[in-house]
């Protein structure tokens, strides 16, 4: 039998471990190349989705999905000895594919450089793993292995989902409590059926931490949009404080090779692509991103000449936009909700827009309004219809970028001071950005 | 379980023909009659068949091969003792000796785990439902030896249900 993948792909040992114990003949593709091989024509003939790990039998069959795979490689032992046992092993696989399988990505492939590091995606996908092995812990307390009483393929699907965890970024602390899943883990681990195939796996001893560069570098080599996404990356820098970066592990290999990633790596690392409605408009001069930083970093003694500056008249337009029913309004907290509401619906908008809300007054008597400045002549509002809900409460005014009087206006807004017409006073401000 | 019984069970489980082989000493000493001699004594015998279930199947280390033997003396001095406080600080030993390990020695089954299994079954028959939940570990590995038929050959399976009044019901049954 022939199976297709690259190299250490953990998918692929899932039928690789089971083969060791069947001693069914299973061999690796040879010259198979990620990215070239899964692409050609008589490849896709055999396997409509180009995926690996993908298995072609002696007598000329296709099987893809390693968890297919891996049972048909299997022998009676791996199944589970009953029909219960064998439901159980299931039970087993779909864990480790709905359970453990996203949650490890969201935490591991960041620390590789596969995507972008976002703090509460991190933070979610720990408690989410904990909480898996702290099942998997319930049962290995009382049980040597997870089906039965002898090693199956649930145990080999299971350890090979925790594989990378355990080695880039489970940290021996955060591993501590789980001390039956540790013990079930090396066990697995030093199986002569597991070490045949399993090599070079190390225990994380400090987590990887994000690598901008390593994921610029990943970026380059893969992703679509790499420039979008170095541009993000940086605004996301600005917002966060730096993690530690600084100190890069020496010991730590360059960039993960090319071939690491299978189909399922890239669609994740290439996050969806929805389509941005300023991609239509030209885009000019005038670098959003780099003003934001400018604005966030800097006095607006500094940031606003540098906007007018930077300004690109041609291509960028400017704003002021007033909430139409100011009489309706009557708490300051309520308000502030009603534009940060505003802000939210319109997330998308963010790359190639940017305004300063104000709210004058006090308490039942206040008004809202803002300077907005984004990509194109007209109101960007028409671009999408997600942009469309809050809009039309706001009277909208295109301002003159060289008058004098919009310069007032800008500096007024964004160094948020200043009355608005009745004479209320500044009360609080909102970025768009 | 007398001492025969267990010899004898070790011995099945390694395909070892012991009919009519063993017998006591005038002193109540187990002995085994091997080619016109006598092998004396519990651990000299297990220590025959563990050099003999090396000789067919080396794959032990030589740091484990003698690990095993110390397991032997275990099960005779401590598990087997007379006095209660022994039996039951062997119990604690292995217990946490078993907390990071799924088998005695390495990875896999060895003889440590069957002689250290057959010489605990007395103590275990006697623990109550709770007394088996702070021995967790202990339990679990128990647990596993005797699901394996190889092993419990014709002993009885002993309840490890963590559901206590369950267990307080097949235990009185």
């Amino acid at each position: 039998m022939l199976l297709y993948t690259y190299p250490e792909n953990f998918r692929a040992y899932k039928a690789l471990i089971a083969a060791q114990y069947s001693g069914a003949k299973v061999d690796i593709a040879p010259n198979f190349v990620f990215g070239e091989t899964n692409r050609t024509e008589s490849f896709l003939k055999k396997f409509p989705l180009g995926k690996v790990p993908a298995l072609e039998t002696d007598d000329g069959k296709y099987l893809a999905e390693s968890n297919a795979i891996a049972y048909y490689v299997s022998n009676a032992q791996l199944r589970g000895a009953s029909d219960f046992e064998k439901a159980e092993v299931l039970q087993w696989l779909s864990f480790a594919d709905n359970e453990i399988g996203p949650a490890a990505a969201a935490w591991v492939y960041p620390a590789l450089g596969y995507i972008q590091f976002n703090k509460l995606s991190h933070e979610r996908a720990k408690q989410d793993i904990a909480r898996s092995l702290e099942r998997l812990q319930a049962r290995l307390v009382n049980n040597t292995y997870l089906v039965g009483e002898r090693i199956t393929l649930a145990d080999i699907v299971v350890f090979t989902s925790l594989l990378s965890l355990f080695q880039h970024v489970a940290d021996p602390a955060y591993r501590k409590p789980f001390f039956a899943v540790n013990r079930w883990f090396n066990t697995i681990l030093n199986q002569p059926q597991t070490k045949a195939v399993v090599k070079n796996f190390t225990f994380c001893e400090k987590e990887t931490p994000f690598d901008p560069k390593k994921y610029a570098e990943f970026q380059a080599k893969f992703g679509g949009g790499a420039q979008q996404k170095e541009k993000k990356e940086k605004e996301k820098k600005e917002k966060q404080p730096q993690q530690p970066a600084a100190e890069k592990k020496k010991k730590e290999k360059e960039a993960e090779p090319a071939e690491e990633m299978d189909e399922a790596e890239l669609a994740l690392a290439a996050e969806p692509k929805s389509k941005d409605p300023f991609d239509s408009l030209p885009k000019g001069t005038f670098n959003m991103d780099d003003f934001k930083r400018v604005y966030s970093n800097e006095d607006e003694a500094k940031s606003i000449p540098y906007f007018f500056e930077k300004f690109d008249p041609e291509n960028y337009s400017i704003w002021y936009g007033e909430y139409k029913y100011p009489e309706e309004l009557t708490k300051v907290f309520m308000s502030c909700n009603l534009i940060t509401g505003m802000f939210q619906r319109l997330d998308k908008m963010r790359k190639q827009a940017f305004a300063s809300c104000c709210l004058f007054g006090e308490d039942n008597n206040s008004t809202i309004s803002g300077v907005w400045v984004w990509r194109g002549q007209e109101l960007a509002f028409g671009l999408s219809p997600d942009w469309q809900i809050d809009y039309e409460s706001y009277d909208w005014k295109k301002l003159d970028p060289s008058s004098e009087e919009t310069k007032k206006l800008v500096t007024q807004y964004f160094s948020w001071t200043g009355t608005d017409k009745g004479g209320r006073k500044f009360n609080q401000g909102k970025i768009f950005k | 379980m007398g001492v025969d019984k267990e010899i004898t069970k070790i011995a099945n489980y390694i395909n070892f023909p012991i009919k009519g082989k063993l017998s006591f000493t005038e002193d109540n000493i187990i002995q085994m009659k091997e080619k016109d001699k006598f092998i004396i004594g519990f651990s000299t015998i297990v220590n025959f068949f563990h050099d003999l279930n090396e000789k067919e199947q080396t794959q032990q280390s030589i740091e484990n091969y003698y690990l095993t033997k110390q397991f032997f003396d275990f099960a005779n001095v401590f598990i087997r003792s007379t006095s209660k406080r022994d039996k039951y600080a062997a119990c604690l030993e292995l217990n946490e000796y078993l907390e990071t390990r799924s088998y005695l020695i390495g990875q896999s089954l060895s003889l440590a785990d069957l002689v250290v299994f057959y010489a605990l079954n007395d103590i275990m028959v006697q623990l109550s439902p709770l007394e088996k939940e702070n021995y967790l570990n202990l339990s679990r590995w128990y647990d596993y030896l005797q699901n394996q038929p190889p092993i419990l050959q014709t002993g009885k399976v002993i309840n490890f249900s963590t559901i206590h009044l369950l267990g307080w019901n097949t235990a009185r049954a």
